[in-house]
């Protein structure tokens, strides 16, 4: 079985490279995507994996892209990344979807920690 | 006090006698026949037999019928002279007829003896209306028309005397020989010319009292029960009062001639002879020729100076406004007006109450009364303003300062704490500046009528005047008017700035708090990114056992810092957590106007337009203050934008808004100004611009924020006929929320 794919989608480079990088140093595979709609179009949504998304982003934004993989049957792990103080002020109930939250700035460390307890379960 | 009641009562207009210098025949129109006969026929007109139901002819050796066909004398009209005749031993008399309900009255008086020729009576009324012609001021119009006529009748005073509002009489203007005394500005009370009088004299325009002393000549011939109305008789015998008014004064003959203007009586040329004077026809006619012109120029001239009342009132009005408009606070600047404020309202005090405070000028009675005086005026301030020349009857309270303050004119604007201005002026009597009696004492006057002379007279009218002000004229009162109007119009357009000023001051406030939470987010960008490269470098050096310590001690201290940051960016959002947003549903119309009260500051100057296409039923779910803040950013962004580069052509800035897919509203702001470079295109939102003006702008990074807080998205396109277009999109929220 080909490892499980982490993947980052965020509109700004540098941080899906800077997530990406410490990801992999820590050993893990990561994909990154530019947009929620390349990433819905090109990547495996049905593998087994985690996807970190930027709540924020143009175009179709970080909820839009969670919805539509849920509506796609994707099974991924999603961890909804926002810079804003609180997620759960949404009053659409699109965030029942989502597997967590974490608030930028984020700390390192437990991201790391949360993902590979994502990636763990069969 | 004089009781002259008797007076108004008394019959004027049907004396039943004639004063005996004349003759008074009353026939009857048809057969000339002599019903009711006055005077000495016999001494005048050589006729020893009872006139009474003889022929006219038979007396005055004319048939009258002739003479009235030529004269053309017809019902209703005034007297008309129908020539003279020559008695056998008498001397010349003018005869003057006028009908009335089918009786004709004939009057016969002695002719003008040195008689001048026509030319030359001509002449002189000439130059008397020249002369009357060139003065420029009301008392020197009155003074010459005094003087002329004076030169024509030969009497030794000749006084003008004008009513005023209330009907008493001032006399303005005299011309007088050395013997006599002056009644320059003497003041009449009302009650000496009464209402019958008043009445009489605009029907007929000329009395004239050759002797005072005369012994009245009764009308003989009419039955008991009949009372001749003799309103138009030259003859016409006067009331007994008004004789021994004139015996008192030391008068032996008067004459008085109505000024009448716009139809109603303005005032009389009054004369006074102090020996008897008989005022022949043509000279009464001549007189009243005079006076009509003077009449005609008063009319001008009162028109004229209220005009020019007018113009000074309001240029004064113009620069009282103007100082008060300038100012911050015009309450502050209105309480050191005073010294202007009493020369706009001719007055002898003025008050001024604003925020409460009280200043004053000028003869003002104490605080309290102050006080009181405002509180009254201001409860009984309507459109127009309160004005009063009798404030005790209204107040009793002023009663303990009347000297002071009889008359008031008051201002109130504004309902709470409002700014009043009050105008007052003392009692009548303090004004004038008579000099005293001005007849020569010498007539003893008996206990019953001591009390007919001007000095009473006088005194009456003083009385009647006790504890009021001289009135405030037509032209004060629209001035006060007009002054409570413009100030009002400074009350609000102050107060519209305050508010104004306001909004931007709390505008700005919130967009620190926004901008603070703008900050912080935008912070998380890089901090997030510091915080994977730190945290990356750590296990490269961590996989490298070669590794530098130092190295890794740095790092640490980097990834110390970088946490810092991050609780400091935590603490931050928690900070302004208070001015996050509050969501509501909101109609998109309204907050589109409200932004646009301030973001189109300027418009107008800058010879833009604009055009709001906003649906009134379109309502979105947004935090009113910061949704108002993204378009008045993008407002302003576009207001420079034209301005910036001067487009030929119309520049319009263009607001609009529609309801796209999935529910939500998109607003759009377009101008016609240069447009977007395209270097610029992309970092547009992106970089954290600080606005270039200090003002109300907050940046368009800071508009992304707020549009995608509320869960909308915002982007920037260049129009193809030239311009820019911002929009951005909004939940739409139900009617109700």
């Amino acid at each position: 079985m080909a490892d499980p794919i982490v993947h980052i989608v965020d509109d700004e480079p540098d941080i899906c490279l800077s997530t990406a990088l410490v990801l992999r140093l820590s050993g893990l595979t990561c994909a990154t995507w530019s947009s929620g709609v390349t990433f819905l179009e090109e990547a495996d949504i049905h593998a087994w994996g985690c996807a970190i998304i930027d709540v924020r982003m143009p175009g179709i934004d970080g909820f839009a892209t969670l919805k539509a993989l849920r509506e796609r049957g994707s099974q991924l792990s999603v961890i909804m990344a926002s810079g804003h103080g609180d997620l759960s002020g949404r009053s659409d109930g699109q965030n029942a979807s989502a597997t967590d939250f974490i608030t930028k700035p984020y700390d390192v460390e437990r991201l790391v920690a949360r993902v590979r307890e994502l990636l763990a379960k069969p | 006090m004089v009781d002259l009641e008797g007076c108004e009562r008394e019959p004027i207009r049907v004396p039943g006698a004639i004063q005996p210098h004349g003759l008074l025949l009353v026939l009857d129109a048809g057969s000339e026949r002599v019903l009711a006969a006055a005077g000495d026929a016999a001494a005048l007109l050589d006729f020893h037999e009872d006139p009474v139901d003889r022929l006219f002819s038979d007396l005055a050796g004319a048939p009258l019928l002739d003479l009235a066909r030529e004269a053309g004398l017809s019902a209703g009209q005034e007297p008309l002279f129908l020539g003279s005749i020559l008695p056998h031993h008498g001397v010349e008399l003018d005869i003057l007829a006028h009908e009335r309900a089918g009786r004709v009255m004939v009057e016969l008086e002695p002719s003008l003896q040195d008689r001048p020729s026509a030319a030359r009576l001509l002449a002189k009324v000439r130059s008397g209306v020249a002369a009357i012609k060139t003065k420029q001021t009301l008392e020197a119009a009155c003074e010459t028309g005094a003087e002329v006529i004076r030169s024509l009748s030969g009497h030794d005073r000749v006084m003008v005397y004008q009513f005023m509002p209330d009907s008493a009489g001032k006399v303005i203007a005299e011309s007088r020989t050395e013997a006599v005394g002056s009644f320059l500005n003497h003041y009449f009370p009302a009650s000496d010319i009464p209402p019958q009088a008043r009445e009489l004299y605009v029907q007929n325009l000329i009395r004239v009292i050759p002797d005072v002393s005369y012994l009245p000549a009764p009308l003989v011939g009419l039955p008991a029960a009949e009372l001749l109305d003799m309103s138009d008789c030259a003859l016409r015998s006067v009331s007994p009062l008004h004789i021994q008014y004139m015996e008192n004064m030391g008068v032996a003959s008067s004459m008085s001639v109505s000024i009448i203007v716009g139809d109603a009586l303005w005032g009389l040329v009054a004369c006074h002879g102090t020996a008897p004077n008989l005022v022949p026809y043509e000279m009464r006619e001549a007189c009243k020729h005079i006076v009509a012109f003077l009449s005609q120029k008063i009319e001008t001239l009162v028109a004229s100076e209220q005009s020019a009342e007018a113009n000074l009132l309001a240029s004064r009005r113009e620069g009282l406004l103007g100082s008060l408009a300038r100012s911050e606070s015009f309450e502050m600047v209105l309480r050191r007006q005073l010294h202007e404020l009493m020369q706009y309202i001719p007055c002898t005090g003025v008050i001024v109450s604003s925020d409460g405070i009280l200043t004053a000028a000028g003869t003002v009675p104490n605080l309290h009364q102050c006080r009181e005086l405002c509180t009254f005026a201001r409860d009984h301030d309507n459109s127009p303003p309160f004005a009063t020349h009798d404030i005790s009857s209204l107040m009793p309270a002023s009663k303990a300062y009347t000297g002071l303050v009889s008359g008031v004119l008051a201002i109130t604007v504004g309902a709470e704490l409002p700014v009043q201005i009050l105008w007052l002026r003392p009692e009548y009597a303090e004004t004038i500046q008579w000099a005293g009696p001005p007849h020569k004492s010498g007539t003893a006057a008996s206990a019953g009528n001591a009390l007919l002379t001007p000095r009473s007279s006088f005194e009456t009218w003083l009385e009647t005047v006790g504890g009021r002000s001289e009135h405030w004229s037509l032209a004060q009162l629209a001035a006060a008017q007009r002054l409570r109007d413009g100030i009002e119009r400074i009350q609000v357009r102050q107060r519209l700035s305050r508010l104004q000023a306001e909004v931007i001051h709390i505008s700005r406030v919130s967009a620190m708090g926004t901008m603070a939470s703008a900050i912080a987010h935008e912070l998380n960008q890089p901090l997030t990114i510091v915080h994977n490269y730190v945290g990356a470098l750590s296990r490269m050096l961590g996989q490298n056992e070669n590794a530098d310590p130092e190295v890794s001690d740095v790092l640490r201290r980097i990834s110390e810092q970088s946490l810092r940051a991050g609780a400091i960016v935590r603490h931050l959002r928690q900070l302004v957590s208070g001015s996050s947003m509050t969501l509501a549903s909101h109609n998109v119309r309204d907050l589109v106007e409200s932004a646009c009260s301030l973001g189109l500051l300027g418009l107008a100057q800058l010879g833009i337009q604009s055009a709001i296409r906003v649906a009134d039923d379109l309502r979105v779910l947004a935090d009113p203050v910061q949704i108002q803040q993204v378009l008045i950013n993008l407002m302003k962004n576009s207001l420079e934008a034209i301005a910036s580069t001067p487009n030929p052509g119309p520049q319009i800035l263009t607001i609009e808004a529609q309801r796209v897919r999935n529910n939500f509203v998109e607003i759009s702001v377009s101008d016609t100004g240069p447009g977007i470079p395209e270097a610029v295109q992309n970092r547009l939102f992106s970089a954290f611009n600080s606005s270039k003006d200090a003002g109300l702008g907050i940046g368009l990074s800071i508009c992304r924020t707020i549009v995608e807080a509320h869960g909308g998205s915002i982007r920037a396109e260049a129009v193809p006929a030239g311009g820019a277009n911002f929009r951005f999109t909004l939940q739409e929220a139900p009617e109700h929320g």
